[in-house]
């Protein structure tokens, strides 16, 4: 257990930046989470971490040890791969027994702590089989046994859950988080998938080419995301364009492009939104900021409908507005077969609509 | 945390430095400096300098239209290459098709053993089929004797024996890929275009037929390029105006400049088809585009005609074995005393006791096993190394690493041979000062440079089928470098390491043409003794080798079978 400090931390590869100044603390016992589309240099963050890539300039320390130059072998970190990397020669067993051979824990030890391990990912008496004779999510747990076998100062992972489908993912996930609880290890977690992430995470740093967006809770991220990328890519908001109509008290109303007037609340602004009157600022609307418009004349975003489905919790609306595609959840609400196609009227909460700086808009 | 750090650069590891690969590499350089590259070069060199000043003389002598030996050579080693490719075709794809589309009793008889031929040494392959169907052949005199012919009714000798030699013994390139594309061959592609209206004809010529363009293109290159790196078919039938006949007269007669420029055009030849072939196989291969249910094979009906295939396939599995089986009995007639009969008239164990007892005839062997050994040893080293390099490493002029392994596989041992006296006929740096020409050390060398790729090859396909990230999960479980090399990465592929080795020492213990330019008396392998023994009409002990030979490589393939078999993870 340590904490880990990355420090002012820069690759490049030919003059080309994959990482770009990444500076933060990840805290002993937290579950990190390194968020991001594929090609944002979180991987390599990882690896550095790791000591599979060298940084071209910058600091990694494990409390205050620094690491930056060590090989990954004299780092004692336990590492899960995306692909399991489990030693096909080798028995499930002998796999996870691995680091304790290369640590001379005695035999005896050994065979004590693989079954321990085994047990703990729920693969008691495994330790005869071959990688090969067993499923993709049972060879995943096997490769959480064999990194947390030796009981690591740090666990590495690296988008584990990519190559698994849909139910075992979820399994896997809360597997992964009641372990990484139990045993309060510092965890390093790399995905491209955002829902993946705030499940999972105490702390989410959002990169985007090799640049830091935002470090933040998962609700931070979400809720309140920094710029426009974070906004897009974790809540899945929309952007509208517009301008400061009135400020009353804490009460903001913006105009869109096309006169529709929104009100909502100063404080709901990420840094650097200015709310004099006439400046131009980004409304951002997730899916669930709206309710069914019913007679209301306020706050109401009206859009030809494209497409709707009904999933009994909720109808989901892909609206035409602004010219834009927006999408629209209404929980709770039965929806009609012959709206699609016509225009509609959306309510947006006033608690829930947010401004982001309009600079950011390159 | 108000320091900036960002102008200190992190002082990587010397390991992880950018030069450092190249250092690590050297060795791999080396080795194909000292024994391609310059070697090569010193050929291509010494055919543009007579007496030390640059001449054209030698090229003008070739293209002399008066003197024609060389022309004819030139046209002899094209014409017999065409013709080559061409029964080689018919015959390969024809049993591909024939074994692959149609059930019938025999079939799989005949399937095991359509892949004989590959195991045969090339030498034994061109005397057996002397022996069989030559003009004083077993079946021609056989026949002879039955019906009572004046004369032999046929006889194998000249160009058309080198052709059915070469047909024996390459249509296996042919029939090997075309079953493997007619086998993964997706029939439901067949069952689309007949669906959209296509004729039986129409299937086959339209869809079929370019699902195996690829396979047969790849093929008709590769049998080109033997035949005219052929030497001992030509030998053997007494064809001596073929370029390979020529080097080695050049050689000979001692005139290494002139063998040097009549390999110079035949190496071009070589390289200029491998260009082709590389760049045709990285353009078309639809092996994976879809997988589909098997061929289907058609099942033959009726008594007669099953019958027929029944005897077909025997006569075909007996004309498949009979050089072994000639062999074999051949090894147990004693020397001088076949002359005029059909089969040899008495039997004597003395030649195997010989090649046991006596000093003079194990040499041989033991050079073989020796020379065959030393060079696979230095192939799985040199192969290992280039090839987790290459696969597991990005560095810069990986692609030209790469040609190079594979030059001296496809250049013909005849320009193999001479390039390796061209360029350790003198002291050199690669030889560690020494003259190696007439020495031990040739062979071997020879060897190793031949079957380079081998190893090489078959040790970077298991690495494309393993994971790179376990040796790294090595490594981060706290194992240092030699410790995951050793006991995860070369483990995870040594079912290729191991199957690239057996295939070397098995073209080690048949290797003939580059033998014969290089060998001395101290080093003389088995197939060079088997060409003396021939020589001095002692067929006895010649078959004795023959057979030796065979078993060896018969002992040899059933290890590589049975390693297939066992390794979990399957090598190739």
């Amino acid at each position: 257990m340590a904490d880990v400090f990355l420090r002012h931390l820069r690759k490049s590869y030919n003059g080309v930046n994959a990482v770009e100044d990444a500076d933060f603390h990840i805290r002993s016992g937290e579950f990190f989470t390194l968020l991001g589309p594929s090609g944002c240099g979180k991987t390599t963050t990882l690896r550095m971490i790791a000591g599979f890539a060298y940084p071209t300039s910058g600091a990694i320390l494990f409390g205050d040890r620094d690491v930056t130059a060590l090989a990954p072998n004299k780092r004692d970190i336990g590492m899960v791969f995306q692909n399991y990397a489990l030693f096909p020669h080798l028995t499930i067993g002998e796999n996870v027994a691995f680091g304790l051979r290369i640590r001379k824990v005695s035999r005896a030890d050994q065979a004590k702590r693989v079954a321990r391990a085994l047990d703990m990912v729920n693969l008691s008496g495994y330790e005869k089989r071959r990688v090969h004779e067993i499923s993709g999510g049972q060879q995943q747990r096997v490769a959480l046994a064999r990194a947390l076998v030796i009981e690591p100062t740090i666990l590495l992972l690296d988008e584990p859950l990519s190559n698994l489908d849909a139910k075992l993912r979820d399994d896997t996930r809360s597997e992964i988080k009641r372990l990484q609880r139990e045993m309060s290890i510092t965890t390093i977690y790399v995905t491209h998938d955002q829902a993946e992430a705030m499940a999972v995470s105490d702390r989410i740093l959002v990169m985007r080419s090799g640049v830091t967006q935002q470090l933040d809770t998962p609700q931070g991220v979400y809720m309140r995301p920094r710029n426009r990328f974070v906004a897009e890519f974790i809540g899945k908001h929309t952007l509208f364009d517009s301008k400061v109509l009135s400020v009353h008290g804490d009460m903001v109303t913006v105009a869109l492009k096309d006169g529709t007037k929104l009100t909502g609340y100063n404080r709901n602004a990420a840094e650097g939104v200015s709310f004099t009157l006439g400046a131009s600022v980004l409304a951002a609307i997730r899916p669930e900021c709206f309710e069914p418009a019913g007679d209301r004349e306020e706050n109401i975003l009206v859009g030809n409908v494209l497409h709707c489905e009904y999933t009994g919790m909720s109808a989901q609306y892909l609206v035409f507005t602004q010219g834009k595609e927006l999408r629209a959840t209404l929980v709770g609400y039965l929806p009609d077969a012959s709206d699609i196609g016509r225009p509609m009227r959306f309510c947006v909460d006033t608690q829930k609509l947010y401004f982001l700086p309009a600079e950011d808009a390159q | 945390m108000t320091l900036k750090q960002n102008d200190a650069r992190v002082k990587t590891p010397i390991a992880n430095r950018p030069w450092f690969i190249y250092v690590v590499l050297s060795p791999i350089f080396f080795v194909l400096l000292g024994y391609v590259i310059y070697p090569l070069l010193g050929v291509f060199r010494d055919s543009f300098f007579v007496n030390g000043s640059f001449s054209l003389a030698y090229y003008k002598r070739i293209f002399n239209t008066s003197g024609m030996t060389n022309l004819q050579a030139i046209w002899n080693s094209l014409y017999i290459s065409v013709l080559s490719v061409i029964c080689c075709g018919i015959v390969g794809t024809g049993l591909a098709f024939l074994l692959e589309s149609f059930e019938f009793p025999g079939r799989k008889a005949l399937k095991a053993f359509a892949v004989i031929p590959m195991a045969l040494p090339s030498l034994i392959g061109a005397i057996s089929f002397d022996f069989l169907y030559g003009s004083t052949g077993i079946i021609p005199r056989g026949l002879k004797a039955i019906f009572g012919l004046s004369a032999v009714p046929f006889a194998l000798k000249g160009i058309s024996g080198v052709l059915v030699v070469h047909t024996f013994t390459m249509y296996t390139y042919f029939y090997l890929p075309v079953s493997a594309a007619l086998r993964n061959a997706d029939t439901s592609l067949e069952e689309a275009a007949s669906g959209l209206g296509a004729s039986r004809r129409q299937v086959f010529g339209r869809v079929r037929l370019p699902m195996l363009t690829p396979s047969i293109t790849a093929a008709t290159m590769l049998v080109f390029m033997i035949s005219m790196a052929s030497y001992t078919a030509p030998l053997i039938y007494g064809i001596d105006r073929t370029l390979t006949m020529q080097i080695v007269l050049s050689r000979t007669n001692g005139d290494l400049g002139m063998a040097s420029a009549q390999s110079t055009i035949l190496a071009m030849i070589s390289v200029f088809f491998l260009v082709i072939m590389r760049a045709y196989e990285g353009r078309r291969n639809y092996s994976g585009v879809s997988k589909g249910s098997a061929i289907h094979r058609k099942e033959v009906k009726g008594r007669f005609t099953r019958a027929l295939t029944v005897a077909g396939s025997f006569l075909a599995v007996l004309f498949l074995m009979l050089p072994i089986f000639v062999i074999i009995l051949i090894s147990f007639s004693a020397n001088g005393k076949w002359t005029t009969q059909v089969l040899p008239p008495v039997y004597t164990l003395n030649h195997y006791v010989d090649l046991f007892t006596q000093t003079k005839f194990l040499l041989p062997i033991k050079n073989s096993l020796i020379m065959s050994l030393a060079a696979a040893a230095g192939n799985v080293v040199f192969g290992v190394a280039a090839a987790y390099f290459m696969s597991r490493r990005k560095f810069a002029g990986r692609g030209i690493v790469d040609k190079l392994i594979m030059l001296p596989w496809s250049l013909p041992g005849t320009v193999v041979g001479i390039s390796l006296i061209v360029a350790f006929n003198i002291p050199t740096i690669f030889s560690f000062g020494q003259v190696w020409v007439g020495t031990y050390y040739i062979l071997p060398i020879a060897y190793f440079v031949r079957h380079l790729p081998l190893v090489y090859r078959s040790t970077c396909a298991s690495f494309a089928q393993t994971d790179a990230s376990c040796e790294e999960a090595a490594r981060g479980l706290g194992a240092n470098w030699f410790f995951g090399f050793f006991r995860v990465v070369l483990p995870m592929v040594a079912g290729g390491v191991a199957s690239g080795a057996i295939l070397g020492l098995v073209q080690g213990v048949g290797e003939f043409v580059a033998s014969i330019l290089l060998y001395t008396s101290k080093s003389m392998p088995i197939s060079v003794a088997i060409n003396q023994q021939m020589y001095s009409f002692r067929f006895g002990t010649a078959c004795a080798y023959g057979t030796l030979q065979i078993a060896l490589v018969a002992v040899l393939l059933l290890i590589s079978e049975r390693l297939k078999g066992d390794t979990a993870s399957g090598p190739i």
